[in-house]
């Protein structure tokens, strides 16, 4: 609590209008239903079809009449859940390799090391695509496949931080004084190494989004009629004139990873004690 | 480093906004005005070349081989046939080096008298020989595509200079019409033979006839380079109208959009890349007009008989309420301008097809039909939709339409996207309940569409396969009809059976027709006249006239 005060107390102002941007998407994801004018699916309108943006309808509508900007703020539920969900199965993976991998050393070490960097050697977009379309197309599926990417990230941060706390004077009292292994990574490394996590996966949920985006593009994760922002990018594309089908769920992809960024570099600046005071 | 942060977010965010302005104003200014073209620098060097843009995916110029979709353009161009599709029709036949026909009592026996004025390029005559020549070299090429349009000939015989009588193997209507295709294509015997042509199997021509033509049409293959550019340049020797164009270059061009700026700056005269989406790019420029053909391109959707898929969507009550459960006005709306609606499987344009009633929706028929079936309160199922398109309509987009219209009478549709590779093996294996296809037949002909028709096995139909709907005691009038129309002569005999079937097919069968696609094309009208579409030979090339 008193963290967080301090963070916001801050003269930083990115990292405000980052929380600003994040909270205000997360009130959209969350009061959606309430706000949207017109339900996103069902409000199909054959008559109304390509029409610019207008009062009527802010965003303009698409191909099958329906309103771009209801179906922004309900794509915002699965892009940000789809983002939040892949960070953190990733983050727990990771912290859990990375935590056994850097703790025990070794062979172990190596072992673990080496596997995690042959899933890092594939290029990304391309593993994940490849799995999504083995799995098949859905959203669950996209998030699997973008966590099994994304784990090894968070265990290598994970390892290089329990090793050098491990060295630290503390961790060998404890250990002197006959602390099991479990307890030591429990009440002396963990607590120690979470910062950098938190600050890492922040700075992750903008890229994750964007990639959960970039798989809907192509056709790998939300199937339609469902409103997500990267299938609804892809839905413009072949009618490129009426801009605005494309250009909304883009931006709205933008300023959430965006969002996110800031508050990530945010975060890592307060952490990190020789940039705290610079602004 | 924040400040760097809120430089780059200032400079994002006005380029996102920058390149939202500018497509939304569809009168950029981005290169001189078409209407100065003409007559000035942005103008082809020579006044009379056309140019033609489009990915023609040619594989070969050789009539005997050719199979492709652009085929038939390139054919028409530098051969002729007996009988060619009459302009601005779809399939019919007129005659052109033949004069007419006359059909025994058979049905099997053709015999058409020539006309006698017919010159090669190569200053040779056309004569019944050359006739009878270029088809027995099809005949002994079984491996070529072609074949399958000629296969139905049992012999082609020259009785004097300018008669030729073809014997079929079996009474064939469509006959006629199949003669209109480039496996009929009349070539110089004498030229072809000194290059490698045989007429009784082992012809090595082809690759002498990819690089020029040996015909009597109205242009001579130039030059090819495949996936680069044909050159067609005219025929002196031509025994018809001669046209004022000199020089025809189709060239190949992958992009549609680099398609759309070539013909905007002038560098093409003619853009056959386009579909309904893409040319509301080139709407409202000067000098530029957007055309609409008709094609044979149908989309529907295929609900599968086979019981263990789902027994819900294997109902024909279910499936007849789906019939009546569309909205068929909005699928005309997303099909854009020239799309119909066939009542099923024969094509508008053929003869006696029948054209859907679009107000034909009926929800509360349907709603009784679902009831009758067994399911008042609906059903769940999932509809599979590769990632494809119909002429620029999205697959994706008609299985939404679909999902709303269906969820009227308590069908509730789950989408199911595909790659296009995947759905059409599902497809042959019958493994879909439910699922959005495309159809566009070999011939214009509706014996074509007899694929349609029930029956499964080996001797079973294309889609009475796919669907596993079998032929029965019930709908075996469907094939007594089919029986009729297949040996029919009389064109307008023939016609009314053709109505009927459609009638009595529309009682019964695993089929929603949704749309018959236009074809939308865009060509310089400041330069040319009379650009003509048909499905066969897309842009008629030698109809094309040069202002």
């Amino acid at each position: 609590m008193n963290t967080a005060r301090q963070l916001l107390k801050q003269k930083n102002f990115m990292f405000k209008l980052g929380l600003i941007i994040c909270v205000a998407w997360i009130l959209a994801a969350i009061l959606a239903p309430v706000l949207v004018p017109y339900h996103p699916i069902t409000h199909q309108d054959m008559a109304g079809r390509f029409q610019p943006p207008s009062t009527q309808h802010w965003f303009g509508t698409d191909s099958l009449g329906r309103d771009v900007f209801s179906r922004v703020l309900y794509g915002s539920r699965i892009s940000i859940t789809a983002g939040v969900i892949t960070v953190l199965i990733s983050f727990a993976v990771g912290i859990l390799f990375g935590g056994i991998s850097g703790y025990v050393g070794g062979v172990v070490d190596d072992i673990m090391m080496r596997f995690s960097e042959m899933v890092q050697s594939f290029p990304p977009l391309i593993l994940a695509m490849v799995i999504a379309a083995a799995l098949g197309p859905n959203i669950s599926n996209s998030i699997f496949a973008m966590a099994i990417i994304w784990w090894p990230n968070y265990a290598r941060l994970t390892r290089s931080i329990v090793i050098s706390v491990k060295e630290n004077d503390y961790v060998t009292a404890s250990r002197i004084l006959g602390a099991s292994h479990l307890r030591i990574l429990y009440r002396e490394i963990l607590p120690n190494s979470v910062g950098s996590m938190a600050v890492m996966a922040t700075l992750d949920l903008g890229n994750a989004i964007l990639m959960f985006s970039g798989l809907s593009f192509l056709g790998l994760g939300v199937q339609p009629p469902m409103a997500e922002w990267g299938a609804m990018v892809s839905d413009g594309v072949l009618t490129f004139n009426y801009w605005w089908i494309s250009t909304f769920p883009g931006l709205a992809i933008f300023s959430v990873a965006i969002g996110a960024n800031f508050i990530g570099d945010g975060l890592r600046d307060y952490l990190d004690p020789r940039m705290r005071g610079r602004a | 480093m924040k400040k760097i942060l809120a430089i780059l977010l200032t400079c994002s965010l006005l380029v996102s906004l920058l390149a939202a302005c500018a497509g939304g104003s569809s009168g950029r200014v981005s290169t001189p005005q078409g209407s100065d073209a003409s007559g000035s620098g942005a103008v082809p060097a020579q006044p009379n070349t056309v140019v033609i843009g489009a990915q023609s995916d040619l594989i070969t110029l050789d009539p005997g081989n050719m199979y492709e979709p652009y085929a038939n353009m390139i054919s028409y161009a530098a051969y002729d046939m007996l009988y060619r599709v009459e302009s601005g029709t779809m399939g019919t036949p007129v005659p052109s080096v033949a004069t007419g026909v006359e059909i025994d009592d058979t049905h099997t026996v053709y015999t058409f008298p020539l006309r006698d004025d017919v010159a090669f390029a190569s200053g040779n005559k056309l004569t019944a020989k050359d006739v009878v020549w270029s088809i027995n070299r099809v005949l002994n090429m079984k491996d070529s595509n072609a074949y399958s349009n000629v296969k139905i000939v049992e012999k082609v015989e020259a009785p004097d200079d300018y008669t030729v009588v073809f014997t079929l193997t079996e009474p064939d209507a469509s006959f006629l019409v199949k003669l209109t295709s480039n496996a009929y294509c009349i070539l110089d015997s004498e030229v072809v033979k000194e290059h490698g042509g045989s007429d009784t199997g082992g012809d090595t021509a082809k690759a002498w006839l990819d690089t020029t033509s040996a015909g009597s049409g109205p242009y001579i293959i130039k030059s090819w380079t495949p996936k680069e550019q044909l050159v067609l340049e005219k025929n002196p020797n031509y025994w018809g109208k001669a046209s004022n164009i000199d020089t025809i270059i189709l060239k190949e061009m992958p992009s549609v959009d680099a398609q759309i700026t070539a013909l905007q700056n002038g560098e093409i005269d003619i853009s056959l890349g386009l579909n309904t989406e893409t040319a509301k790019q080139l709407e409202g420029k000067e000098g530029i007009a957007i055309s609409n053909g008709a094609t044979a391109l149908i989309t529907f959707l295929v609900m599968n008989r086979d019981e263990a898929l789902s027994p819900e969507m294997a109902n024909p009550k279910v499936q007849e309420a789906v019939r009546y459960a569309l909205d068929y006005p909005g699928y005309l709306t997303l099909g854009g301008e020239g799309c119909t609606i066939p009542l099923n499987f024969v094509q508008n344009g053929f003869s006696g097809a029948l054209t859907r009633d679009e107000n034909s929706r009926d929800l509360e028929k349907a709603k009784a039909l679902m009831a009758e079936a067994g399911y008042p309160d609906g059903f769940d199922i999932t509809l599979t939709c590769a990632n494809n398109n119909s002429e620029g309509l999205e697959w994706t987009t008609i299985a939404q339409k679909v999902k709303q219209d269906l969820s009227e009478i308590g069908i509730n549709v789950n989408i199911e996207t595909l790659e296009a590779t995947l759905v059409y093996e599902k497809m042959r294996d019958a493994s879909m309940p439910f699922y959005v296809m495309f159809w566009s037949p070999d011939y214009y002909d509706i014996n074509n569409q007899f694929a349609f028709l029930p029956g499964t096995g080996e001797h079973g139909t294309a889609y009475g396969n796919r669907t596993k709907w079998e032929l029965t005691a019930e709908n075996q009038p469907l094939w007594d009809l089919a029986g009729k129309i297949q040996v029919e002569t009389d064109p307008v005999q023939r016609a009314q059976y053709a109505e009927e079937l459609q009638q009595l097919f529309d009682q019964d069968n695993p089929f929603a027709f949704l749309l018959q696609h236009p074809k939308t094309f865009a060509y310089r009208s400041d330069r040319l006249e009379n650009v003509a579409y048909n499905d066969l030979c897309k842009i008629q090339l030698c109809d094309l006239v040069a202002k």
